[in-house]
């Protein structure tokens, strides 16, 4: 058996290691090695869960922010969240809406990050849509070719996004302002203002540049599906046949309705937050129960008991544990494996069919609906990717909503707990960008006694629980095409043999194939053997593979804290 | 039945030493606690609290410097440190008197008219409490000045700091900061039971008016 | 050079912007970066990626040497923005070490663990380090992690982690290491370091390795705009409210940082700015010798757990229930010796 390893993966945040055995499926074109089963290793621990003990509670709004410099926010509102439970308080509206617009913000930096500078350029290669590769000519390849043109912007937008988060938070990664019982930053005229302004070029690249973006990735996406099916003799359509997941859909939700902050406090509920909680099974919804959370160890570098609820488990490193591959531990909700991520969030909100308006704030122009139909009932890489575009712009035309409703609200005093309770037990349930995140937060003595966070990453990337069933990018990756012996620029070529794409306009006077001039772009930089893996004495293209995994946008800091 | 004589006790000099003390005191109290934002002080609301400590406290050292003077060069007889040990023993009887335990020490004031002098001035336990406003004064002043002169202040800082270790934090400042504090409450502390004793020893007045009603003793 | 020369190499140090870009402009040969990331959260990533004048773009695009399309600081390896995965991006160190000497730098960012607990194509984060050290030419420490440990040093510290220039002395690699610290880096900072290095200035460090130009000030001190607050005594004493931030924990009194003046995410706010307080992340010995966050700076906590205060209101009441007791007693055997005198 050919085992291929990918280590470690690049473009995502974190060590993550992806180990893929292989099998062959012969076919009328030939033979094909495809993978069989799969192990993700996360390959970092740090031990948030030990040190927390003993601190601070309100600390740890601050510290767990640091588990994961991509995501620090959510991490901070989780906690914050599991404080004030803890503390039996709750934040005034002004605060939660204070939240939302700084959470916002932070949400639309994630996803476009991700769609364009993590996971972009694999889509504008295999997809040939040359916006979303690299600028890999500079910005002569910008103007003259549109090389990279919206991964270059991406870059502008993602930091302007958090200029907003800066704007309430006071610096972004790791803001400051987060504090259990409210918001530390009031929302005055200046930063309502200035918030507004940014958001408006926010906007416009979300609802128009994005969209066009994906759209054009929805298009390839099919008549990549009928070359590989042609090439291989296989059914296959495409990415919504790439990373093929469980079916199951977990989120908490986020977003809380500042004028009904009760249905937000029962998770079971949160029916007006933007995006609800729901355990989406078997093709229908079905309604979020907290304590149906378990955490399994039998293949993570921990000793302890598993199978126990956050409250109760324990986090008690062994690297030498034997049969254990990953410092990632298995959650499993009722049981089960579920995907979180925004397409969890999407289905558990709207449904398998989404509609999203796009009407610009200020001109009212209206750029017509975003529509799209879930492709793959399980979930795919295409669903992942448009549903991370969807919930973009609907947080996007939501900050305005939220903007002209905080410009009539005087600022509440905040809570401050010189005298908050010595003892008391909490968690803080949110969605995260990468999905359903919770921290588990139990007070003694005025101080923290158990800290448990169970991590969106942690799910998707979980390796096999205790009965052995593999985690949900694990069971992604099985039958994924390996290309064995074809390179990124022989892939190209064989599914767009056309050669049209003119180099003149960057002094280089040939027209070629899409495959070749990728080659000639990567090999000044010495990547001609991009993606390529050596096993068994042969190499194997694992540029599908990686799409899948990237499709879940992994973050191994957050997995494994 | 005792015989009374009317003594001139502490000269001019010495009570506007004194009251000047107990004002600069009051003051830096204050606007040290505002600094320090305890109990939600504020006299000065919005002047510059520190500018108007620091100068009272040069002042308030700059008394004590006479204080210290006037005590050494006139009544050394009656505060010098070698009356310490007189002090604790008195201190010693007159608690366990106090207990029950051993009889009362009669009070050893007392005036000579025939020679002009004293026999017994104070309450010896005095001695004590003179030494002690003495010892908190110097440490409020090297406090203070290290927090405000932190380069010169250097060694004091690391010393500090080590000492710190033992109380949870290594940083200087924050150790000085927190002696500082305290001294305020000793400073509270020493003028409550002071205050309390010039009332009992009726010695209250003199300090005001400069003179008292002494009994006549002779020495023996 | 020209630019630098005319500014002078401090003043220089001091600033950003379109000047930057056009100094650096001038150096007309790659610079080889290997970028290794420990146990760290990608923070310091990000943060470089909110770089303004020039911006992370900027840098990758406008910067460039000559006409070849490369950029002048080119990251041979670079785990969070690289196109290769795997066996390429192991090969990708092996070209930064092939590059010309005097060129390479090494920036880290994240903490050094323990055996174990961070490995990276099978091999231990500090082999890596110990493996590309010795080809480094300049090695910048960027963020609180790799500079001193930062949060996951945290006491117990479960996985062992130390920053950069500890563990070089602990392997025995005899190499300086420029530290750049805050929790996440300072996308100026970097690129400003950057930029020094690449012309050839000299970057005067502090104690801590740090550059003198960014971390020599106290901010409580040298530069905090709520300093006036403080002197008059103004606190505020709600996270969020008006007023000096000390009662509520502000560390800026311990920490030497730019954050006031700098400020971040293009030169727009910072911790204190937003009602909360400085959490002192610039400084070793974060975060542990700065908890809890929200508390004072100058309480001396221990002594079973009261600070001056509590002692001395402690010690006043005792002294006024003693001044009390005595004084009832007194009072008491006055009227017992009065009703004898009168039998
Ligand atoms: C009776 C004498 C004094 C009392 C009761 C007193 C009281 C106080 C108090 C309560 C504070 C606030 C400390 C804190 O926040 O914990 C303070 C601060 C201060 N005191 Fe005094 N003080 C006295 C004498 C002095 C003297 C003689 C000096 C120096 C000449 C001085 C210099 C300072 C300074 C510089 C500070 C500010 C420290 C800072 O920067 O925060 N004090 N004082
Ligand atoms: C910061 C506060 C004060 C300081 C530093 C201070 C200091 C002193 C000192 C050093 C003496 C001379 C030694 C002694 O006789 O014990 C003295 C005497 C005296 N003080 Fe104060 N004092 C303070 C507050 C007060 C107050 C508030 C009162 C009155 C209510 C007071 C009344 C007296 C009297 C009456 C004497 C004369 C004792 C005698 O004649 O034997 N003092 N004080
Ligand atoms: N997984 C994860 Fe996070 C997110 N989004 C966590 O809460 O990335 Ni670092
Ligand atoms: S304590 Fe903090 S907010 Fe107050 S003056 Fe010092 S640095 Fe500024
Ligand atoms: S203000 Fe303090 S906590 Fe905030 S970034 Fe600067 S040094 Fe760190
Ligand atoms: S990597 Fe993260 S934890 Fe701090 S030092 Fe940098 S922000
Ligand atoms: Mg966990």
């Amino acid at each position: 058996m050919t085992t291929v390893v990918v280590d470690p993966i690049t473009r995502i945040e974190g060590h993550l290691r992806v180990e893929m055995d292989l099998k062959e499926i012969k076919t009328s074109k030939g033979t094909f090695s495809v993978v069989e089963t799969a192990r993700c290793c996360g390959e970092l621990f740090r031990g948030f869960e030990i040190f927390l003990k003993g601190r601070d509670p309100r600390d740890a709004v601050l510290l767990t922010q640091r588990i994961c410099g991509v995501c620090p926010a959510p991490h901070g509102e989780a906690s914050c969240e599991a404080v004030e439970r803890a503390y039996g308080i709750v934040p005034p509206p002004v605060s939660i809406l204070s939240r939302n617009i700084m959470h916002g913000a932070y949400y639309i930096y994630d996803h476009v990050i991700h769609t364009y500078i993590l996971m972009g350029p694999e889509l504008g290669i295999i997809c040939k849509y040359p916006p979303m590769v690299p600028p890999a000519l500079g910005k002569e390849g910008i103007a003259k070719l549109g090389l990279g043109k919206s991964y270059a912007k991406a870059i502008e937008i993602q930091r302007l996004a958090n200029q907003i988060v800066a704007l309430w938070g006071g610096k972004f990664p790791h803001f400051a302002s987060q504090y259990p019982g409210g918001l530390t930053a009031h929302p005055t005229p200046a930063r309502v203002a200035d918030t507004f302004a940014r958001m408006v070029k926010i906007w416009e690249f979300v609802a128009i540049d994005m969209v066009r973006d994906i759209n054009a990735i929805i298009n390839a996406s099919s008549k990549l599906g009928e070359k590989i099916s042609s090439i291989l003799d296989v059914d296959f359509k495409g990415l919504e046949s790439l990373g093929v997941s469980t079916g199951n859909f977990l989120s908490y939700g986020v977003f809380p309705d500042y004028e009904d902050y009760d249905d937000w406090l029962d998770p079971s509920k949160r029916k007006k937050a933007l995006f609800r909680s729901g355990a989406w099974s078997n093709g229908s919804f079905k309604t979020f129960d907290e304590e149906k959370v378990r955490e399994y160890i039998k293949y993570s570098w921990y000793s302890g008991e598993s199978g126990l609820t956050p409250f109760k488990e324990t986090t008690i490193p062994d690297r030498n544990k034997s049969g254990a591959y990953s410092w990632i531990k298995a959650p499993r909700y009722n049981g089960m494996v579920y995907e979180v991520g925004p397409l969890a969030r999407m289905i558990n909100t709207f449904g398998t069919k989404w509609r999203v308006k796009r009407v610009h704030p200020v001109t009212g122009e209206d750029y017509g609906d975003f529509v799209y139909e879930m492709r793959n009932p399980n979930g795919s890489v295409l669903d992942r990717i448009v549903a991370r575009v969807a919930c973009t712009i609907i947080i996007a035309n939501k900050m305005f909503e939220w903007l002209e409703a905080i410009k009539d609200m005087e600022n509440e005093k905040i809570i401050n707990f010189k005298n908050y309770p010595s003892s008391g037990e909490g968690y803080g349930l949110w969605d995260a960008p990468r999905g359903a995140l919770g921290h588990w937060l139990i007070v003694k003595n005025g101080v923290i006694d158990h800290y448990q966070c169970v991590v969106p990453s942690t799910w998707n990337f979980s390796p096999r629980d205790d009965s052995g069933k593999p985690g949900a990018v694990e069971q992604s990756l099985v039958n994924t095409w390996l290309p064995k012996n074809m390179s990124v620029k022989d892939v190209c070529n064989a599914l767009y043999p056309e050669k049209d794409v003119n180099l003149s306009p960057v002094g280089i006077n040939a027209t070629v194939s899409w495959g070749d001039a990728l080659a000639a772009a990567l090999k000044p930089l010495g990547l001609e053997k991009l993606n390529l893996e050596p096993a068994g004495g042969a190499e194997y293209n694992t540029t599908l593979a990686l799409m899948a995994v990237r499709s879940f946008d992994p973050c191994i800091a957050c997995a494994v804290h | 039945m005792a015989e009374y004589v009317e003594v001139y006790r502490h000269s001019i000099f010495y009570r506007i030493c004194h009251w000047s003390i107990v004002i600069t005191g009051f003051i830096l109290a204050f606007t040290g606690m505002q600094m320090g934002g305890l109990y939600g002080i504020r006299i000065l609301p919005n002047g510059g609290v520190l500018a108007v400590h620091l100068a009272v406290g040069m002042i308030f050292g700059g008394l004590w410097f006479l204080m210290f003077y006037y005590i050494v060069v006139k009544e050394w007889k009656w505060f010098g440190l070698q009356r310490i040990p007189y002090a604790i023993k008195f201190l010693i009887a007159e608690s366990l008197a106090w207990l029950g335990i051993g009889p009362h020490i009669e009070d050893p004031r007392g005036y000579d008219p025939e020679k002009g002098e004293y026999v017994e001035k104070i309450i010896p336990t005095e001695v004590m409490v003179w030494w002690i406003y003495f010892a908190l004064a110097m440490l409020m002043g090297i406090t203070g000045l290290a927090m405000y002169f932190r380069a010169q202040f250097a060694p004091l800082y690391s010393i500090a700091g080590a000492i710190g270790q033992f109380f949870g934090t290594s940083n200087g400042y924050a150790v000085i900061r927190a002696v500082h504090r305290l001294g305020m409450y000793l400073f509270a502390m020493v003028m409550f039971m002071h205050v309390y004793a010039v009332i009992i020893f009726q010695v209250l007045g003199s300090m005001i008016t400069g003179k008292r009603m002494e009994r006549v003793k002779t020495k023996s | 050079m020209k630019t630098v020369a005319v500014m002078g190499a401090a003043a220089f140090l001091d600033t950003y912007g379109v000047e930057l870009a056009k100094a650096i402009n001038e150096v007309k040969d790659y610079w080889h970066i290997c970028w290794l990331n420990g146990a760290a959260c990608t923070g310091c990533t990000i943060s470089f990626a909110q770089s303004v004048n020039p911006g992370l773009l900027e840098i990758f695009t406008s910067i460039l040497v000559g006409n070849s399309g490369l950029p002048i600081v080119l990251p041979d390896y670079m785990e969070t923005l690289q196109p290769a995965s795997g066996t390429l991006a192991e090969e990708l160190i092996n070209r930064w070490k092939k590059g010309s000497k005097g060129r390479r730098i090494l920036i880290v960012e994240g903490a050094v663990p323990k055996k174990g607990f961070c490995q990276i194509h099978g091999k231990d984060f500090y082999e890596h380090l110990q493996d590309v050290a010795p080809y480094a030419d300049h090695v910048i420490a960027f963020g609180a992690c790799a500079c001193f440990g930062g949060v996951p040093s945290a006491k117990p510290n479960p996985t062992g982690v130390r920053g950069v220039q500890e563990f070089f002395k602990e392997a025995g690699i005899n190499k300086q290491v420029i530290n750049i610290p805050c929790c996440p880096g300072n996308p100026d900072h970097l690129v400003i370091t950057l930029s020094a290095v690449m012309l050839g200035e000299k970057i005067e460090l502090d104690k801590y390795n740090r550059p003198k130009v960014f971390f020599g000030k106290l901010m409580h001190d040298d530069l905090c705009p709520y300093r006036p607050y403080y002197d008059r005594g103004i606190f505020a004493e709600k996270p969020g409210e008006e007023g000096c931030r000390y009662k509520i924990g502000c560390k800026g009194p311990m920490t030497h940082t730019d954050c006031a003046l700098r400020k971040w995410n293009g030169h727009l706010s910072y911790c204190v700015e937003v009602g909360a307080p400085c959490i002192g992340c610039a400084e070793p010995g974060f975060p542990d010798n700065f908890e809890p966050f929200y508390k004072p700076v100058a309480e001396l906590p221990a002594v079973l757990g009261f600070g001056p205060e509590k002692i001395g209101e402690g010690i006043l009441a005792a002294t006024a229930a003693g001044i009390a007791i005595h004084g009832i007693r007194h009072v008491m055997s006055k009227k017992s010796e009065d009703r004898e005198k009168k039998r």
